[in-house]
C-alpha cells in the first residue's frame, strides 16, 4: 500500500542505528486518593524512570538525550538541548515544565564561530503568548495551525506514528518487552 | 458513536486515557469525521498503525496533540538550522529532568502512568513529546 508521504518526513531525522537504556529505578509507588488517603502504599511501578538513548542519524549527526527522574532538577532546567554544527551551537532551555508546554520561561541562545552569545527572539508576532497561559499557549497554536493547514506546525496521524515507530525501536533497542 | 454519526459535527475531539484512542477514534473515522487524537497516538504500535490506516482510507484530516511543534520556539530553531548560519550539523544532545512528575507517591485511578505497557507513561509521554531531538538531524 502507497501511503502518502506525510509532509513531516523531511524534518524528522531517523536513526541509522539507536542504542538505549530504560530503567525502572523505583519499583513501587504510594497511591492515594484525591482525599490524600493512602489507597496503596506499594503499588508496583514498571514505567521507567530514567531513560539513555543515542545514536547515530542517517544523516550522520551523533546524538543523545537523557531524562532523569529527581527530586528537583539543580538548576530548575527541565529541558537542555544543544545542536552543534560545523559553525556554531544553538542551546534551547526551558524551566519546571514539560516540552511540550511551552513555558514562558524558555530561552533560544545563538552562538556562531567563537563570536558573542545572542539571545534569539523567537516569538516575533507571536500573538498567543500574551493572551493565553501555559499550557493552553501550544495547544491553541496547534489548533489554529490546524484550521490554516500549515502542516509544518502540526502532527498528522501519519507524522505521529513515525514518532510512535521510534519510541518502539527505543524499547527493542533497551531489550523492554514492546507494548 | 453519536458523535460518529452526527451530521452536524466536523471534527472529533478524543482527549482521554491513551487506552481508549482506537476504540473511540474508530467509529469517527469510519463516518468520515476530522480527528485529533491526544498524544500518544494509541496504546501500542499495531494500534497507532491501524488508527493511521483508518484514517489514509477514509481520506480525513487528522490531528495529533504533539503540539511542541507548532512552538515558535521549534520554528525559529529550525529556521536557523536550515539557514546554515551554525553549518552542518554534527551533534545534537538533550537533558530532560521530569520532576514535574511525582516520584514515589501517585493518585489512584491514574495507575496506567506507573505501568509499561499501558502506553501512557513518563516514557511514551514525557519522553515521546520530545521527538524533536531528532528534528534537525
Amino acid at each position: 500500500m502507497i501511503l502518502v508521504l506525510d509532509s513531516f518526513t523531511h524534518v524528522l531525522g531517523d536513526f541509522a542505528e539507536v542504542q538505549a537504556i530504560l530503567r525502572s529505578t523505583i519499583s513501587t509507588v504510594t497511591l492515594f486518593d484525591l482525599k490524600g488517603t493512602v489507597v496503596n502504599p506499594t503499588y508496583p511501578k514498571t514505567s521507567p524512570d530514567h531513560i539513555l538513548v543515542q545514536g547515530i542519524l542517517e544523516n550522520d549527526a551523533t546524538v543523545s538525550f537523557s531524562a532523569r527522574k529527581s527530586k528537583a532538577e539543580i538548576d530548575d532546567v527541565s529541558f537542555r538541548w544543544i545542536i552543534s554544527g560545523t559553525e556554531g551551537e544553538i542551546e534551547i532551555l526551558q524551566y519546571q515544565s514539560m516540552w511540550q508546554f511551552g513555558a514562558p520561561k524558555r530561552t533560544l541562545k545563538l552562538r556562531v564561530g567563537s563570536g558573542e552569545v545572542q539571545n534569539i527572539d523567537f516569538l516575533n508576532n507571536d500573538t498567543f503568548e500574551a493572551s493565553l497561559s501555559m499550557p493552553a499557549t501550544n495547544v491553541a497554536r496547534q489548533y489554529h495551525a490546524f484550521m490554516k493547514g500549515n502542516t509544518e506546525s502540526f502532527a498528522t496521524f501519519e507524522s505521529a506514528l513515525k514518532t510512535q515507530r521510534l519510541l518502539d525501536r527505543i524499547v527493542t533497542a533497551a531489550g523492554w518487552e514492546r507494548v | 458513536m453519536d458523535l460518529a454519526n452526527d451530521s452536524t459535527i466536523d471534527l472529533v475531539v478524543v482527549s482521554v486515557n491513551v487506552e481508549k484512542h482506537l476504540e473511540l477514534a474508530k467509529p469517527a473515522l469510519e463516518k468520515k469525521k476530522d480527528v485529533f487524537v491526544e498524544w500518544p497516538l494509541a496504546a501500542s504500535l499495531s494500534q497507532a498503525e491501524e488508527l493511521s490506516k483508518l484514517a489514509n482510507v477514509a481520506g480525513v484530516r487528522t490531528l495529533v496533540g504533539l503540539q511542541a511543534r507548532a512552538d515558535p520556539l521549534v520554528a525559529r530553531a529550525k529556521g536557523i538550522v536550515d539557514s546554515g548560519q551554525i553549518g552542518k550539523v554534527v551533534h545534537s544532545s538533550a537533558w530532560i529532568g521530569t520532576s514535574i512528575t511525582p516520584v514515589q507517591t501517585w493518585l489512584a485511578g491514574g495507575e496506567y502512568w506507573l505501568n509499561h505497557k499501558s502506553g501512557g507513561n513518563d516514557f511514551f509521554i514525557l519522553f515521546g513529546h520530545c521527538e524533536f531531538i531528532v528534528l534537525f538531524g
